[in-house]
């Protein structure tokens, strides 16, 4: 029964399990039914909308490809890591690839190198930074090598927030590129320009902000700031801050308000710095297509310019102040001498108004006719650029004539050319005026001179010819048999008209002398000569006295000097003159000194010394006054013109000279006379020793002379003369006959008078020099009765060879003769000899008598010069041979060497040979030496012989 | 919870005591459901509960021994029933930590209702196998058997060492180690 109850629980319980199970499964097949309506439904819906998506899916394909295709930009993707999976036609049509060769390729292949890096470095950043989008410009190279600046826009895509494609579109921006590089380069030219201008600049905005500034300006105004720190800095308040730098800040600021309110260029302006800078300021506004966007200031230091403008401005106008005040009139004409330009004074001078004469033709206005040769003169002149300086007469507006000096100059623009030219006007008339009546004043007082000059020869020619003719006269007459009687009226008539001769001779020179007309003629002369031969002159002038002439001369001359020798010989001539005169015995001598050398200048003193009556101490104060001859009774004693000394004077005074005496009554009296020379550092040539020994007798035997004078008396004494020296000469009377004779006849002389009627004698000569005729060469000397220096002068202009003034007397002729004679081959005239004489048997007597035969005068210059001159040289040798200059020391040898033969010391000379050989430049000292010592004392041991030998002959002579 | 585990368990304690000890443990309870199961009905939680504290007493073995001879049966009806679900996994971990994210997901599209325990898996260094149990109805005893049996099926070498992380075993870690 338990099991039975047990069943039926268990049957009961798995009935209710199952009916359970039943509902739960209808209900879920109930639920299953409607789930499948439902997904039946969903699936037919899903269908359509596939279908029509699927549509509306190719239509927008088909349009973004026709767009991607026929896109003008390169459309392109690529995988995560840059390999192109797509590109579009144009991309590869562009680049000239072919579309499979891009595709594989990574992007960078394309980009130009030099870029790739860089792009490749910022793409990576991209990708780590996890951007989505970039855009990049970068220049690609196509195929055919073109650089394409691409503009690339790229988007990645994420897939699971991981990138799994890049989708690119690239722009072809090359020609934007192009046009932003130029616009790069100009923009930075400029910017580089500015910056480097020579001007301050700053360039704002119309918001007032820097868009450009220089280093100039901000050197200039902001000494913090660089042009990059300016630049986008607000400049409102900039003038403010700057404006202490101004001279005058508060206008600095109104002007600069001022000018940026009215927007308008202004250039140059002037302002100064309160640091003394000038500066020049543009204002420029920017307008563009009318638009104002900003400004630019524009400031430049013109301080120098401004500080040479100043300078150049006060120059100006202190030199027209000048020229103003200097009474200069200016006026500036141009090529055609239009008048462009004139100035007060010149309005002044000329009476015209300014409005009156500009644009006037110049020329025209003021140039009377003969004017305007002289103008185009300058006018060429002007046109050549050249200055001148040049004197013409104008006419004024009230038509009177005034003279005026200009200084005209041509005016140059700035290539040079010549475009007109200014003249400054300096009137000249009361000058003018001046000097017209100077010039006649001068022709006055030229004629005057002229004819007290005639009036001076005229009298010396009136009065010396028949002078002349008294002295000749007298000259003949003594050579006729004379009583004693006779003998001597013609001894006094030949005094008196000597010293009638004297005076007027005197009187001339004097006059000439103060007249300015006495000159000097310096030139090389022989001083030791020309006192020889005082010497000898006066030795044989007193030959038959009680008086003794002497001349003592210093050994230390021995060069010729420069100067005029005939004037010393004149002022010698008279002082000894002078002496001999007073002294009636003892001694007369004349002494010669160097007193000092310094270079070339030499110092002489010439002292003439007497034994004769002397001069009181009071008639010394006035004794070279004119016409103060010591005293009447001297005069009437001694004669004379008491010109003299005055006149020794004056010769003395006018080389630069000094004279003094001294005297002591009855004890003598000593002339000193202190001159300066020049050495001509000349040795004297031999014959002029020569000259000393040459003999008045000269042989005229082959000689012929033309006397051309028109005065019978004159005629007749030099005929008497020429006729007695046994000379043959012509006659002519005049001028023409001489031309005549020279034609026919040669001769060796002509003693040509200068006054003669028809034609004189310097036409007569200029004649015979200017016609062809065998005497146009010979000398010609004048004779004249002038002696003045115009004459003389005149005599040597025209070609005449020398000089005689009338009264002459016969030893002038003679000298003369004697000169001009032509030189011949005479015979060694015979001086004195005496065969008492005998040389000192140490002496080379057989070479001496060779030598002299004889000739003791000879004899004894030679003694006497070779102790004056060749011992003096000698005492050098010694100080040549210390000084080691054995080339001099060998020249000195050869130069002393002959003259040890000439007093009879041929051992010596043959010495001095030796000597001559061995010294020279490779010199043995020590040898040398040794044979200077022989020579030494050999010359020691004989000097005091040869000055007792001298001393000998001059007992004999 | 859901009928196949009342009807299997009944299956059981007919098997193991007889058709009486089934009768006796049903009769014994008040139940809403009569002892009435079919495998895919679902019923209270609380009737498994009176069932097996009842075959305690009957039987005299302890609840928590009956819970995992129940798991040991039971894993041979998943096995009979549901092959694919082992087959598909290759071996015993890719199995276990598939009930989760697999079984349990396939479960509930067939029975939204059900109330399933949740066996959170996680792999440790070394190979080892973490698998948190919770469940309201506290049959971790039974969720034992099952691992076990699992290992066991894929013929593998493991230790199961399992912690109660709440003690009412409601929350319990098992570390599954592998040799």
């Amino acid at each position: 029964m338990q099991d039975v109850q047990l069943l039926k629980r268990r049957l009961e319980r798995e009935i209710r399990a199952r009916k359970e199970a039943e509902s739960i499964l209808e209900q879920k097949a109930m639920e299953l039914h409607r789930a499948n309506e439902a997904l039946t439904r969903l699936n037919e819906n899903l269908e359509q909308k596939i279908k029509e998506r699927t549509i509306a899916l190719e239509q927008t394909e088909k349009r973004y490809r026709q767009i991607i295709e026929s896109a003008r930009d390169f459309i392109f993707r690529t995988d995560p890591d840059g390999y192109f999976t797509y590109v579009n036609p144009i991309a590869s049509q562009k680049l000239g690839y072919k579309e499979e060769d891009i595709v594989g390729s990574h992007f960078t292949e394309f980009v130009l190198p030099g870029f790739k890096e860089e792009y490749m470095e910022r793409y990576i950043a991209f990708r780590e930074e996890q951007k989505l989008e970039t855009y990049e410009e970068f220049p690609i190279v196509a195929k055919n090598g073109d650089i394409i600046w691409i503009g690339q826009h790229v988007r990645f895509l994420q897939q699971d927030g991981i990138v799994s494609e890049a989708l690119g579109v690239a722009r072809d921006i090359s020609e934007r590129k192009v046009a932003e590089d130029s616009l790069l380069t100009t923009q930075s030219r400029l910017k580089s320009l500015i910056y480097n201008l020579q001007s301050a600049v700053l360039v704002e905005d119309e918001n007032r902000k820097v868009v450009l500034a220089n280093k100039l300006f901000c050197e200039l105004f902001t000494a913090q700031s660089t042009p990059q720190e300016m630049e986008g800095t607000d400049c409102r308040f900039s003038a403010i801050r700057v404006k202490h730098l101004f001279k005058e800040p508060d206008a600095f600021i109104a002007r600069v308000e001022e000018l940026l309110e009215s927007k308008e260029r202004v250039i140059g302006e002037e302002i100064q710095m309160a640091n003394g800078l000038i500066l020049e300021r543009d204002y420029i506004p920017i307008y563009v297509k009318n638009r104002y966007l900003g400004h630019l200031w524009k400031y430049r230091d013109i301080t120098e310019r401004h500080r040479a403008e100043e300078k150049l401005k006060r120059s100006e106008e202190k030199y027209r102040g000048i020229i103003e005040n200097m009474e200069l009139g200016l006026m500036e004409v141009d090529n055609n001498h239009k008048i462009v330009k004139v100035y007060d004074w010149f309005c002044d001078m000329t009476g015209y108004a300014e409005e009156e004469l500009i644009g006037k033709n110049a020329v025209e206005i003021f140039l009377p006719e003969h004017s305007k040769k002289q103008m185009e003169v300058q006018q060429a002149k002007r046109i050549q650029g050249e200055t001148s300086v040049y004197e013409v007469q104008i006419r004024k507006k009230d038509g009177t004539l005034i003279w005026v000096l200009i200084s005209g100059a041509p005016i140059l623009d700035t290539a040079g050319n010549v475009t007109g030219s200014i003249g400054i006007h300096y009137d000249i008339t009361h000058q003018k005026k001046l000097q017209h009546e100077l010039e006649k004043a001068k022709q006055v007082a030229e004629e005057a001179e002229q004819a007290e000059k005639l009036f001076l020869a005229r009298m010396s020619h009136e009065i010396r010819t028949p002078l002349n003719a008294i002295i000749g006269m007298a000259h003949l007459i003594e050579n006729t048999v004379l009583s004693e009687e006779q003998k001597d009226y013609i001894e006094s008539l030949k005094s008196s008209s000597d010293i009638l001769h004297k005076l007027i001779s005197d009187i001339l020179d004097l006059s000439k002398i103060s007249a300015g007309g006495m000159e000097i003629n310096a030139r090389p002369f022989d001083l030791l000569s020309t006192i020889k031969s005082l010497e000898k002159t006066f030795q044989h002038k007193l030959e038959n006295s009680s008086v003794v002439f002497k001349t003592e001369i210093d050994p230390g001359i021995g060069t010729m000097m420069i100067g005029d020798d005939l004037l010393l010989n004149q002022i010698l001539l008279n002082l000894i003159g002078n002496a001999s005169k007073f002294t009636s015995e003892g001694e007369i001598s004349l002494q010669v000194d160097l007193v000092k050398k310094q270079e070339q200048n030499c110092w002489f003193r010439f002292r003439v010394k007497d034994t004769g009556i002397g001069i009181s101490e009071k008639q010394l104060q006035n004794i070279f006054e004119n016409f103060k001859q010591a005293n009447g009774e001297i005069h009437s004693k001694f004669g004379g013109t008491g010109l003299g000394l005055p006149i020794t004077k004056q010769l003395v005074e006018l080389q630069g000279g000094s004279i003094n005496v001294q005297s002591k009554l009855g004890v003598g009296t000593t002339f000193s006379v202190q001159l300066q020379y020049k050495d001509s550092g000349e040795a004297i040539p031999d014959k002029k020793t020569a000259s000393i020994f040459e003999q008045e007798a000269v042989e005229f035997d082959e000689m012929k002379i033309l006397v051309v004078e028109d005065n019978f008396m004159n005629r007749k004494y030099i005929a008497a003369l020429l006729e007695k020296w046994e000379i043959a000469f012509e006659i002519a009377t005049d001028g023409f006959e001489a031309l005549k004779m020279v034609e026919n006849t040669q001769y060796d002389l002509i003693f040509m008078d200068i006054s003669m009627p028809k034609m004189n004698g310097y036409d007569t000569t200029i004649r015979i020099r200017n016609t062809r005729n065998p005497n146009q060469n010979i000398p010609v000397i004048a004779l004249t009765a002038s002696a003045m220096i115009s004459k003389k002068d005149k005599a040597y202009e025209v070609g005449m060879s020398d000089y005689l003034a009338k009264p002459f007397k016969p030893h002038q002729l003679r000298e003369l003769i004697q000169k001009y004679a032509p030189q011949k081959d005479s015979e060694q005239t015979e001086g004195e000899q005496t065969d008492n004489f005998v040389f000192d048997k140490q002496l080379d007597t057989v070479h001496l008598e060779r030598l002299y035969r004889g000739d003791l005068q000879y004899a004894s210059i030679m003694f006497q010069t070779f102790l004056d001159y060749t011992m003096v040289e000698y005492e050098n040798m010694a100080d040549v041979f210390e000084q080691g200059d054995f080339s001099n020391l060998q020249q000195l040898a050869h130069k002393l060497k002959p003259n040890f033969s000439l007093v009879g010391l041929t051992g010596l000379e043959k010495k001095m040979l030796e000597l001559e050989k061995i010294a020279g430049s490779d010199a043995d000292k020590p040898e040398v030496e040794n044979l200077l010592k022989i020579i030494d004392q050999s010359v020691r041991r004989y000097k005091p012989l040869i000055k007792n030998e001298l001393e000998k002959m001059k007992v004999l002579l | 919870m859901k009928g196949i585990i009342f009807s299997e368990f009944l299956e059981m304690v007919e098997r193991d005591y007889g058709y009486e000890a089934v009768d006796r443990i049903i009769s014994e309870n008040e139940l809403s459901s009569n002892g009435a199961y079919t495998a895919i009905g679902t019923y209270d939680h609380g009737e498994m509960v009176k069932l097996i504290t009842s075959l305690s007493k009957y039987s005299g073995n302890s609840v928590s021994s009956l819970l995992k001879i129940f798991g040991y049966y039971f894993f041979d009806v998943l096995k009979k029933g549901y092959p694919q679900f082992l087959k598909a996994a290759g071996n015993a971990f890719d199995f276990l930590e598939s009930i989760e994210n697999y079984i349990h997901v396939e479960v509930r599209k067939l029975y939204p209702d059900a109330e399933l325990p949740t066996f959170e898996t996680r792999v440790l260094p070394e190979g080892t196998l973490e698998m948190i149990y919770r469940s309201e109805r506290k049959m971790a005893d039974f969720a034992e058997a099952l691992i076990e049996k699992s290992i066991e099926y894929y013929h593998e070498e493991a230790k199961l060492k399992r912690t109660d992380i709440e003690e009412d075993a409601s929350v319990v870690k098992f570390l599954i180690f592998k040799n």
